[in-house]
């Protein structure tokens, strides 16, 4: 559950977004990517309400997405994977910014090109994520929501998908991310600002620049685990 | 008109008993028993063939339904439900296998999937009442239904089994934490509902005085409608949408002529189904995770 | 043995019906109502050879065209459902549908005889291979050409990128909207052309019966087309294939179980489904499709 909740993404950022379980960060990109609608309140996207668009609409506006449990099509080879997003993409896609093939698709999140012939369940999770980022990217020229990617993977193979994540808006493919995560430490090391939410709302924010802010933010969320499991006791 | 209004009810009580019958295995388990109407022809078809072999009347043919129709349910309820696992439309597409089955069965029965006759007690008996004449076997099953509803209702809503569907109905993991076999309220609604779908079986039959081959599939269709226009929420809707759907087609069909009852009947069901879904408010799509 | 000539109308006809039931079912929605665009298909190819004398081929293109319209039509809202709702739907759909053919009544001259459907009578002398002196062989390699066509292009289907954005949406509707998938339209395209390959088998059992009433598209025969499917499989087009086969070949053509060919085959499906639920054609990953 959110309650005013607020967030501006600018060009460019790498917008962090923290807290503990249940606060409410998966149920904030729903709420952008359209997989749940607000009750109240707008999302706009460079200026444009898209608020009342479903879920396909937002997507073909560009807003990618992916979701915490790795998220696939059983029935599909990694090829047809790449395929369908960048069809579905390429149809309104004026400026170009997803990548043009299939191979530029595999570069952008390297993945080996051997394996695109396989099914989903022939992958490792690494790889799985992979494909799931390079699907979302394709559709994110705007806004890309990335929803605790390296759940699963050890602390390098996250670092290696954020690493990619920041190349694809170094290299204007996707003009602005948002990744939940909730390994702090490991997100500073790439966003460019950072937000504490928990119980729906924004407690605190943190400019990624200025080391104290994001001590203060780190501060501010262990003291809340602490309180959070005072009261659990 | 009127009488035709009445006529109508008494259709519509045999609906609201078929809505019901699905409304507790739809209800209990989210799962599309279509050999529901099958099982029924079947039980009242063969009991009404052995009653006629033995030369028995009218209530033997109610107990020997019962006694092929409540054990027949459970197989298939059984067979579809829990040997076939995967998921709703298998088992749906199971319960189809048993209909096909189930009806060749009755065709190539002594019988011959031929009308057998049912005598009927009441048969051309009637009650006048402000200038109408009312047939009291229609009245009966009107009565009969009624009071069924009343009976389930009052059960599901007051019974400790009914409430155990309940929950199982509404949450089968919260049901399995609390103790409530799934397999036991598959087992209870499954005699429930088939008790009431032999009572709707039965008195058609009388009211027809005979039974054959199509009932099993106009039970299947008229039951679904029924549990589509009700919902699957309360009773109470179930048994309005029923008594409803009775009159709107006997009326209808007075109106417009005979030959265009189910005509208009379907019709009118497929556009309200088709506006549905443009009337609905765009629900929220459930989110994933937490 | 088996008389490859009187089986093959029949079976091919039966398989276009099942391919029909498989491009459904491959949006993740079971249909027990293609026989409503398969009927739709053959009351207008009927009428269109013998009451407007039109050549086989062009009747034949109006009739998938027929199916193909209806089934936009009803899914313009039956696209927008599914489960329970959509299979519901469907079967109100089919008796409906067959209610309109009981009322088909279009009565004209042609040839100083008066044909056309007579409502309650059904509609008979639709006498084109009779009239153009096709015989049963001629006849018997039509419908398997028109069958192998439809299973090519259903196969092609899959092959593209309709076909892919179907299984997707299928699959896990919430993924495929995120990749800019509009469900809908995808879900509409699949099941109007579902609706063609009905009508186009529609208008060949018109042809090939001579004679159409509105019992010959009654719930029990889009029952049959989806149980083919199911029992075949859904992981390729090989699966109506095999089911139809299974049927039509072995407990109709063969005789294997005599007159209780239903009890058989009934019997067959609630087995594979207990032991084999993926079909008889098994998927490439696994899982239920």
């Amino acid at each position: 559950m959110l309650h005013n909740l607020e967030m501006q993404i600018h060009d460019g950022a790498l917008f962090g977004l923290v807290g503990a379980n249940g606060a409410g960060k998966t149920t904030a990109l729903d709420v952008i990517g359209g997989q749940a609608m607000a009750d109240s309140g707008s999302v706009r996207i460079a200026g444009l309400d898209i608020g009342n668009l479903a879920a396909w609409q937002r997507a073909a506006a560009g807003v990618g997405r992916t979701f915490q449990e790795s998220r696939l099509w059983s029935d599909l080879t990694v090829e047809d994977h790449f395929r369908v997003a960048r069809n579905a993409a390429r149809k309104r896609q004026c400026d170009a910014s997803g990548a043009r093939d299939i191979g530029e698709m595999c570069a952008a999140v390297e993945l080996s090109k051997t394996m695109l012939d396989r099914m989903p369940s022939q992958l490792r999770l690494l790889d799985r994520r992979r494909v799931e980022l390079a699907m979302a990217a394709q559709n994110a020229s705007d806004l890309l929501l990335v929803d605790e990617i390296g759940a699963g993977l050890d602390v390098e193979e996250t670092r290696a998908l954020y690493g990619l994540i920041a190349e694809l808006i170094e290299q204007r493919r996707v003009r602005a991310a948002v990744l939940v995560e909730h390994k702090l430490e490991l997100l500073a090391a790439f966003a460019t600002e950072l937000a504490l939410i928990a119980d729906g709302r924004i407690q605190r924010r943190a400019d990624c620049k200025k080391s104290t802010q994001v001590a203060d933010l780190m501060n501010g969320m262990f003291a809340r685990k602490r309180v959070g499991t005072m009261t659990d006791q | 008109m009127l009488q035709t209004a009445i006529e109508g009810l008494a259709y519509g009580g045999l609906y609201a008993l078929l809505g019901l019958g699905f409304f507790l295995t739809y209800g209990v388990l989210r799962r599309i028993d279509l050999a529901y109407g099958t099982v029924i022809m079947t039980s009242v078809y063969l009991g009404a063939m052995i009653a006629s072999g033995l030369g028995l009347s009218w209530p033997a043919v109610f107990a020997l339904t019962l006694t092929v129709g409540i054990p027949l349910s459970l197989l298939v309820a059984y067979i579809a439900f829990v040997l076939v696992r995967h998921d709703a439309r298998f088992s749906m597409a199971a319960t189809l296998g048993i209909w096909m089955a189930l009806e060749e069965l009755i065709l190539q029965s002594p019988g011959r999937g031929r009308g057998q006759s049912v005598t009927n007690p009441l048969q051309d008996q009637s009650l006048w009442a402000w200038g109408l004449q009312i047939r009291i076997d229609h009245v009966l099953i009107l009565a009969l239904s009624l009071v069924t509803a009343v009976l389930i209702a009052r059960f599901l809503a007051m019974s400790r089994v009914g409430r155990a569907i309940r929950v199982s109905a509404y949450d089968p993991t919260i049901a399995a934490l609390l103790g409530i076999s799934h397999r036991r309220m598959l087992v209870i609604a499954t005699i429930i509902a088939s008790l009431v779908g032999c009572i709707a079986g039965w008195s058609f039959a009388m009211a027809q005085s005979a039974i054959d081959l199509h009932f099993g599939m106009w039970a299947t269709v008229k039951g679904l409608v029924i549990l589509v226009l009700g919902g699957t929420q309360s009773i109470v809707f179930i048994v309005t949408a029923a008594l409803g759907l009775g009159v709107a087609e006997r009326v209808g069909s007075e109106v417009i002529g005979t030959g265009y009852r189910d005509l208009v009947g379907y019709g009118l069901i497929l556009l309200l189904l088709a506006c549905e879904p443009f009337l609905r408010r765009d629900e929220s799509q459930p989110g994933d995770g937490r | 043995m088996i008389d490859i000539v009187a089986i093959t109308p029949l079976f091919s006809i039966s398989l276009i019906l099942a391919l029909s039931c498989y491009l459904v079912l491959k949006s993740g929605e079971i249909s027990f109502g293609q026989q409503a665009f398969f009927g739709a298909g053959a009351y207008a190819g009927g009428i269109l050879t013998t009451m407007f004398g039109w050549q086989l081929v062009p009747a034949l293109i109006l009739s998938a065209a027929a199916g193909a319209v209806s089934a936009a039509i009803i899914g313009v809202s039956l696209c927008r459902v599914s489960g329970f709702r959509f299979t519901l739907m469907t079967l109100v759909l089919g008796e409906f549908a067959k209610e309109v053919f009981v009322k088909i009544e279009w009565r004209s001259v042609a040839d100083g005889r008066a044909v056309g459907p007579e409502g309650p009578l059904g509609f008979s002398g639709i006498d084109y291979f009779y009239n153009h002196g096709i015989q049963h062989g001629m006849q018997a390699a039509i419908a398997s050409g028109l069958a192998i066509l439809c299973v090519v292009g259903v196969w092609l289907y899959g092959r593209t990128d309709p076909g892919r954005r179907l299984i997707a949406v299928a699959g896990d509707p919430v993924l495929a909207a995120s990749v800019a998938i509009n469900p809908i339209r995808t879900r509409l395209l699949a099941f109007t052309s579902a609706g063609a390959v009905a009508g186009l088998g529609g208008g060949l059992f018109a042809h090939q019966a001579t004679y159409i009433e509105a019992s010959n598209f009654s719930l029990m025969v889009g029952v049959h087309a989806v149980a083919y499917t199911l029992l075949g499989g859904l992981a390729s087009v090989l699966g109506p294939v095999a089911g139809t086969t299974l049927d039509i070949v072995f407990l109709e053509g063969l005789r294997v179980v005599g007159a209780y060919r239903m009890v058989a085959f009934g019997s067959l499906i609630v087995l594979m489904l207990i032991l084999w639920p993926r079909g008889l054609i098994g998927t490439r990953s696994g899982g239920p499709p």
